[in-house]
């Protein structure tokens, strides 16, 4: 997986990365290009996508590697474009990304019976040789993956939980959550991060074996 | 007694914050009894171990061939 570009570069500081002009073509290009798509407005697109990046340098620091940089500055987008929809329509949340409270309880609560046990079929299952997935390409893209398909609150204090390493208290205090309302998001980011990552990779061990 | 639901919150919760003792015990006995709550605790440890490994170089692309669709 080696390659000659700086992206393998160990310990790198992503807040030099931003000097890599190309770099940051390149990620602007993407992020605009996901915006455009959920605001028909060009101009406030560009405004959030500029936004994104100002706030994902803030943390740039904590970051290694350019996947996790870039899951976090869609988080950070996400997040945005789900605040700029939801003054445009004024009323209640935009529910497109599950974020609504009782859309992701009643998706979460599907996964167990009237008892509260694990539906058969469901039920979390026994992963194979984690570490020898952490050593293949493709299992970061599917985590990737699995990261972008969170709604948008809950990738982000997931992403601030796990990998920028903050703690409770300083996420519900920059995110203006309690400390209830932080544990029931990342209860369901990892709910849904288990289910994804055992239906995308873990099931198919014969395959990655 | 914990149902698989409630367990599932409560080893969520255990990577937020201590335990208290009755908390740990009711873990426990439920995590005894059942097979698939013993998964899904292991995996969440998993998971976490990903995360970190993920922010890292080691879980990046070549520039050439990535191009991601969301």
């Amino acid at each position: 997986m080696q390659s000659e570009n700086q992206d393998t570069v160990p310990n790198e500081d992503l807040a030099s990365v931003f000097n890599d002009e190309n770099y940051v073509k390149s990620l602007q290009a993407t992020l605009l290009q996901f915006a455009r798509m959920q605001l028909s407005d060009h101009q406030l697109a560009e405004d959030a996508v500029q936004e994104a990046l100002i706030g994902a340098m803030k943390n740039a620091q904590s970051f290694h590697g350019r996947a996790a940089f870039k899951t976090w500055v869609f988080a950070i987008l996400k997040n945005k474009i789900a605040d700029i929809l939801r003054k445009r329509h004024h009323s209640a949340e935009i529910n497109n990304q599950g974020d609504d409270d009782s859309t992701d309880e009643e998706q979460l609560s599907r996964l167990f019976n009237e008892r509260g046990h694990w539906h058969k079929g469901l039920a979390p299952n026994h992963w194979h040789d984690p570490e020898h997935a952490f050593k293949q390409e493709q299992f970061w893209r599917v985590l990737e993956t699995c990261l972008e398909k969170l709604p948008a609150r809950q990738a982000k204090v997931f992403l601030m939980r796990e990998t920028l390493g903050l703690d409770s208290e300083e996420i519900c205090a920059q995110e203006g959550l309690s400390t209830s309302n932080l544990h029931v998001l990342l209860y369901r980011a990892r709910m849904r991060l288990q289910t994804c990552l055992e239906m995308r990779w873990f099931s198919e061990e014969d395959r990655h074996a | 007694m914990l149902n698989c639901k409630d367990t599932s919150r409560l080893v969520s919760e255990s990577q937020e914050r201590h335990l208290s003792w009755v908390e740990r015990i009711q873990l426990r006995l439920h995590l005894i009894i059942c097979g698939r709550c013993r998964h899904f605790s292991k995996n969440l440890d998993s998971l976490r171990t990903a995360l970190r490994q993920f922010n890292s170089p080691n879980a990046d692309v070549n520039k050439d061939n990535h191009d991601s669709s969301h």
